[in-house]
């Protein structure tokens, strides 16, 4: 599967990327312990945790953020990897960062 | 109380004053700043310039970083809060299921029943009293895990983590981590003070012609032991580990419960709250190359040149400068942040809460105690350690042991071919947990049996004259250099009573125990126990 996010970590204003309208799925490899996604919201709405444990989003226009919250089995060392269904890592999870957002520029 | 046991209340007592601020003349310096997002910087500076990059550009997005930023933005504010490091501390304060003391056995002990679970970080301990034994001893022993001295190195970057499956051989991986974890060490000083006889030796009649001198050389015959016991525990059954393979499956295959899906809603709306309205302006634009490349310039020398808590505070100065710009354009951005501090603090509890439940499993241990007893001849005890809450809230605990105990070598003073067996042994113990009392703080009371069938009699050295101390010995010819004790069963009863003190992990054990004979006297005894100890895992929590 083609990766539609761009990843720029070095933009402030930007670190992600993509078009507008582009559905794209997010998922977890746990590292340390096991990690989750406890709850996610975008562009006001929540969005649902699939029974994969994965989430799926329709970028939308302009600069938006997805909020997520992760659950983690370990609470000491518990690490993880966000990546695009395409394997594309998008950025660390860390124990010590249950609750982020992401902005994703479109 | 003699000298040692007072020596030891002054180390816990400096233990426990850790971290208090000092009296002095100069204003009282700005707290040191500590947040758990930087964590991860931390443990970047062992791994590539890359990865440490990544990391600072990760630690200087407030959408990424959000609980540091608030506390930045929360420091100005009255906002009372609890971070994640007192909740911390607070739970281990709580915990009543570990051993701090010497084992069940090995002398001096206050606790009847070995327990599988000891501190990871270390603990201290010194007890008085006897249970089997005929007189009273005062031991002081210091325990912790394999893991708990691996640990501090990985964060000091001396030692490198890595994922599982990393091919990299050069580093600590969790599973590592995890079986180090399941080690533990304890080592048991005997603080007596009758430990050591002298002998004097006559001078020789040439000495004495040649110098003239009536000086009596005398030469030092230690009859006791320093070091009392060595303890060795190997968890070999647990799923109370967080990290263990079956936890982790039963944690996946669980859904999510009400109290922490209510923590995880209420993060949400306080993350949105508080991130939702943040835009990014060109002075952020300008501002994070700049605290980028000095953070990292600063986070590349080494440790010895710059602590992880001095790059913490420039990390601080840099987030400072934008949180400051951040009030300026959001005078309610203060508020938002002290909520979401609480709110992520909440969810923690409920996320640990969630896990305790799952892990409220049972532990299998084995220990081994060799045991170097003053007068005595060393012994060796192998010993089975059983541990399970009895309810879900883990306030109620059962502790079975099953063990034997053999001599290291064939006892002294007793002819070739003796029994090497000394003794079975099973004990179990009740315990439940009066939660925080008033002014007290942690209490929990336990009830312990201990059964012993002594199948050979213990042979103590004695100095002529005065065979043990604290024992009168009837009919006892004065030359007599060694003493024999008695076969048979002891039964052993305990009532025990661990007070806390306030939300510190000092305890103080205080038990009193009923057998029917000892292992000298063959008559009903009562005896007292008491001991204080220090658990430095909540020291260390954060």
């Amino acid at each position: 599967m083609p990766c539609k996010l761009s990843v720029d970590p070095a933009n402030f204003a930007c670190p992600y990327s993509a078009t507008a309208g582009d559905t794209i799925t997010l998922k977890i490899r746990d590292e340390t312990g096991a990690v989750k996604f406890e709850s996610a919201s975008y562009n006001g709405a929540n969005v649902p945790i699939d029974a994969n444990g994965q989430i799926t989003i329709t970028v939308a226009a302009g600069h938006n953020k997805l909020f997520v919250i992760y659950r983690f089995s370990d609470p000491v060392n518990g690490s993880g990897t966000l990546l695009e269904v395409c394997d594309q890592e998008l950025a660390s999870i860390s124990v010590n960062r249950p609750a982020v957002a992401y902005m994703i520029c479109a | 109380m003699n000298k040692s046991l007072t020596f030891t209340l002054f180390i816990v007592g400096s233990v426990a004053a850790m971290g208090q601020p000092t009296p002095s003349a100069q204003p009282p310096a700005q707290p040191k700043f500590s947040c758990r997002g930087l964590n991860d910087v931390h443990k970047a500076r062992a791994k590539s310039a890359a990865e440490l990059s990544k990391a600072i550009m990760t630690s200087l997005r407030i959408d990424q970083t959000p609980e540091c930023f608030a506390k930045v933005l929360a420091t100005d504010s009255d906002v009372a809060k609890l971070s994640f490091g007192d909740f911390a501390k607070a739970l281990e304060a709580k915990r009543s299921d570990k051993q701090a003391g010497s084992s069940a056995g090995t002398g001096g002990s206050s606790s009847l029943v070995s327990k599988g679970v000891v501190a990871e970080t270390l603990s201290l301990a010194a007890e008085y009293g006897a249970l089997t034994e005929s007189t009273n001893q005062q031991v002081v022993t210091v325990q912790g895990s394999l893991g708990g001295l691996v640990s501090p190195l990985v964060g000091a970057n001396l030692l490198r983590y890595c994922p599982t499956d990393s091919p990299d051989k050069g580093c600590v991986t969790a599973n590592g981590l995890r079986l180090l974890r399941r080690i533990s060490y304890g080592v048991s000083f005997d603080t007596s003070a009758n430990s050591t006889g002298t002998t004097a030796t006559a001078p020789s009649s040439s000495s004495s012609s040649t110098t003239g001198s009536s000086t009596t050389p005398v030469t030092f015959s230690a009859n006791g032991h320093n070091i009392t016991a060595f303890t060795g525990k190997v968890i070999l059954w647990s799923t109370r580990d967080a990290s263990s393979d079956k936890f982790q499956t039963k944690w996946k295959n669980t859904v999510s419960s009400a109290g922490l899906s209510a923590a995880g809603s209420d993060l949400m709306t306080s993350l949105i709250a508080f991130l939702g309205t943040i835009t990014v302006t060109p002075e952020d634009v300008a501002w994070f190359p700049t605290a980028r490349d000095e953070i990292a310039r600063e986070a590349s020398k080494s440790e010895a040149e710059l602590t992880n808590a001095d790059l913490d505070e420039l990390w601080r100065t840099h987030a400072t400068e934008y949180v400051n710009r951040l009030k300026k354009a959001q005078p309610d951005i203060v508020a938002k942040a002290a909520d979401f501090l609480r709110k992520t603090d909440a969810y923690r509890a409920a996320q640990q809460e969630f896990i305790e439940d799952i892990a409220n499993q049972p532990v299998l241990t084995f220990e081994y105690d060799d045991n170097r007893p003053a007068g005595k001849t060393p012994t060796s005890t192998f010993r089975l350690i059983f541990d399970k809450t009895l309810d879900k809230a883990g306030k109620t605990s059962l502790t079975v042991n099953a063990g034997a105990t053999i001599y290291n070598t064939a006892q002294m003073g007793v002819p070739a071919g003796g029994s090497r067996f000394r003794d079975a042994q099973v004990a179990a113990q009740l315990q439940h947990d009066l939660g925080n009392l008033p002014t007290i703080g942690a209490a929990s009371i336990a009830a312990a049996y201990y059964y012993q069938d002594q199948t050979t009699a213990d042979a103590l050295s004695a100095t002529p004259g005065n065979p043990v101390a604290g024992v009168t010995f009837v009919g006892l010819p004065s030359t007599a250099t060694t003493v024999f004790g008695q076969k048979g069963n002891i039964n052993v009863f305990q009532a025990r009573l661990v007070l806390g003190a306030g939300t510190s992990s000092m305890r103080f054990p205080i038990a009193v125990s009923w057998s029917n004979r000892t292992e000298l006297i063959a008559k009903p005894t009562w005896k007292a126990q008491l001991g204080v100890s220090y658990d430095l895992d909540s020291l260390f929590a954060k």
